[in-house]
């Protein structure tokens, strides 16, 4: 008996001693949870204030014009259409690779040496710099393409898509595999007891119940194609040209490019409208990532197991 | 749901393709500093000629690389084409020419908040920029004995070359490291400047100008930098031209030909509206003689 009691005594000394730990440990990630969500609201507000008051009609509808900068009648209307263009390229590219690379890895390939090295791969690829795939654009899909296929030997918007649609690979890849992994492994079994073949079980079976998945990943992957400046630079897209042409070998100049000139320009109008531009590019990329998370909650809400 | 998207994306290409249209048209890169000019210049011209202008920064090293790849009609340029990249042009059996198009006048500026530095020779600027000297005093015993900041251009800036080539010398680089800030976008040197009275840094002309109300302009050797005195010459060493390179020179009628005409001509006019300054008569009679119009 007494040795319970003593035994119960030194555990309440203990819990004391462990409610502090618990109390310090929950104030330090509250700060840095705290410093992310406050960080994030300052640059809102303060992007906002700055880019709001210029945001016109002239802003939406006029294009950009070095001279109308100074009677403000510049606008971002063709950056605006590149950009559009550009992401729709690269997913048109994108999508349908990296989606198909997913499924293959995680319901097709066995389990190999090759397969985990691929796998490896494209979690490394994730992480690299986005510099580094505007020189790898800058080679491939400007220069090499320019001396094999004779293609314009200047950044197209084709080159762009090809960059960012390299880019975006590893995000695709992954989101595919990871939404095919929450598919029951009893779904798969029982299709293919019934006889599907392996496609038919992925096509009616499995796909359904991971869409809502692939979707989200397809979404946030757009939305990191359309943060992308550096590639873009990189790869040479020009700052202004004297007649907006759209089409693959055409170029042109995307809202994140005209945003990075528009900034360091010596004029106030220029940056006024940089402002403005980059409040487009931060709502725009908010938006998309608002609508993975929608996306995610309803369709999930609908799978009845 | 994929079916949807590969749907749009043709249609998006169909409608992008319906797009293309041919023009005449010139490639043209290279400097920032240039940049501003050669997008007014291009709107204003190619507009009413009908020319398709493609207009993109990068750099003076860039505008050199291009032209002598091939890659551009018109390189632009803030300091002269070195030795060896004209090399490189001529085993690519392309010929740079150099046009002077307008003036730039380097400013060296301060904080707006800075009362005690108005003039500087060439020397004590050497001093400040090499690192002899880190603290004001030892400048000039009537500054204080604050510690000296520094901000300036990117290595990459044909500014960058052409200060440290005037001021410090062949070969010498300006003091890096604590109490330096190095940017290649000028209004981030404009930010680095406006707060800080001990600081002292140098860019184009232009952006002094816009910022004229938070800067401070230091006098070289006795001159402040003005149009005038940036025109003709007297704002020396730090008064430059800035240049576009071409492959030869152009034949009469060509698009490159007509282009230059208009620089040389109705093109001065615009030169002002961003910050630089036009040509003296002097120059503009050369380069029109240069290019035979």
């Amino acid at each position: 008996m007494s040795g319970d009691g003593a035994l119960l005594f030194t555990a309440d000394a203990d819990l004391h001693r462990r409610r502090r730990t618990e109390r310090r440990w929950k104030a330090v990630l509250l700060v840095g949870a705290s410093f992310s969500i406050v960080g994030l609201a300052v640059l809102i507000v303060r992007m906002l204030a700055d880019g709001v008051p210029h945001m016109n009609l002239d802003f939406w509808s006029e294009s950009y014009s070095p001279s109308g900068i100074r009677g403000r009648t510049a606008g971002i209307f063709d950056a605006l259409v590149s950009s559009i263009l550009v992401l729709g390229m690269t997913m048109v590219i994108a999508v349908p690779v990296g989606t198909a690379a997913g499924i293959y890895l995680y319901e097709y390939a066995h389990k190999s040496r090759l397969t985990d090295w691929i796998r490896a791969t494209v979690s490394n690829l994730a992480g690299v710099p986005s510099v580094v795939y505007g020189l790898l654009g800058l080679a491939i899909f400007v220069r090499l393409f320019a001396d094999t296929f004779g293609m314009p030997r200047q950044g197209t918007y084709l080159a762009a898509a090809l960059t960012l649609a390299v880019l975006i690979l590893p995000i695709l890849i992954v989101a595919t595999e990871e939404a095919l992994k929450t598919v029951p492994a009893t779904v798969r079994h029982a299709s293919l007891g019934l006889g599907a073949t392996k496609w038919q079980t992925i096509r009616h079976h499995v796909l359904p119940y991971a869409l809502p998945g692939i979707l989200t990943g397809q979404i946030l992957a757009l939305s990191r194609a359309a943060g992308e400046t550096a590639p873009l630079l990189i790869i040479g897209l020009p700052t202004y040209q004297v007649f907006q042409t759209y089409g693959p070998l055409a170029t042109g100049t995307p809202l994140q490019v005209r945003a990075y000139y528009l900034a360091s320009d010596a004029r106030q109008e220029a940056i006024d409208l940089a402002a403005g531009a980059i409040v487009v590019l931060l709502l725009a990329t908010l938006a998309l990532n608002l609508l993975a998370i929608f996306l995610r909650d309803r369709l999930q809400n609908r799978i009845r197991w | 749901m994929n079916k949807l998207a590969i749907l749009t994306g043709t249609a998006l290409l169909a409608v992008a393709l319906s797009g293309c249209t041919t023009t005449a048209s010139l490639n043209q890169a290279g400097s920032s500093t240039v940049l501003p000019l050669a997008e007014v210049w291009a709107e204003d011209w190619g507009v009413a000629n009908g020319v398709q202008i493609n207009v993109a920064g990068g750099g003076s090293g860039a505008g050199a690389s291009g032209l002598c790849a091939g890659e551009l009609d018109l390189g632009d340029m803030s300091r002269a084409m070195k030795d060896s990249e004209k090399e490189t042009c001529r085993a690519n059996g392309i010929e740079p020419i150099q046009w002077k198009v307008a003036f730039d006048g380097i400013s060296v500026v301060t904080s707006d908040e800075n009362t005690f530095v108005e003039d500087l020779t060439v020397d004590q600027l050497a001093m400040i920029f090499k690192g002899d000297v880190m603290t004001w005093d030892e400048v000039d015993a009537s500054f204080p004995a604050e510690d000296v900041h520094l901000c300036y251009p990117d290595s990459d800036s044909g500014t960058y070359e052409y200060f440290n080539e005037e001021i410090l010398g062949d070969d010498v680089s300006p003091r890096t490291g604590s109490g330096v800030q190095q940017s290649p976008d000028d209004n981030v040197l404009v930010t680095c400047l406006e707060a800080d009275e001990n600081a002292i840094g140098y860019f184009g002309y232009a952006y002094y100008i816009e910022n004229s109300d938070r800067l401070n302009l230091v006098a070289v050797d006795g001159t402040q930098p003005t149009p005038s005195t940036i025109a003709d010459g007297s704002y020396h060493p730090l008064s430059r031209p800035i240049f576009i390179y071409t492959d030869g020179v152009p034949e009469s009628g060509s698009t490159v030909f007509e282009y230059l005409d208009y620089v040389f001509s109705d093109g001065q006019g615009l030169v002002s509206e961003v910050g630089y300054v036009a040509l003296d008569a002097g120059t503009l009679g050369e380069m029109r003689s240069q290019l035979g119009a």
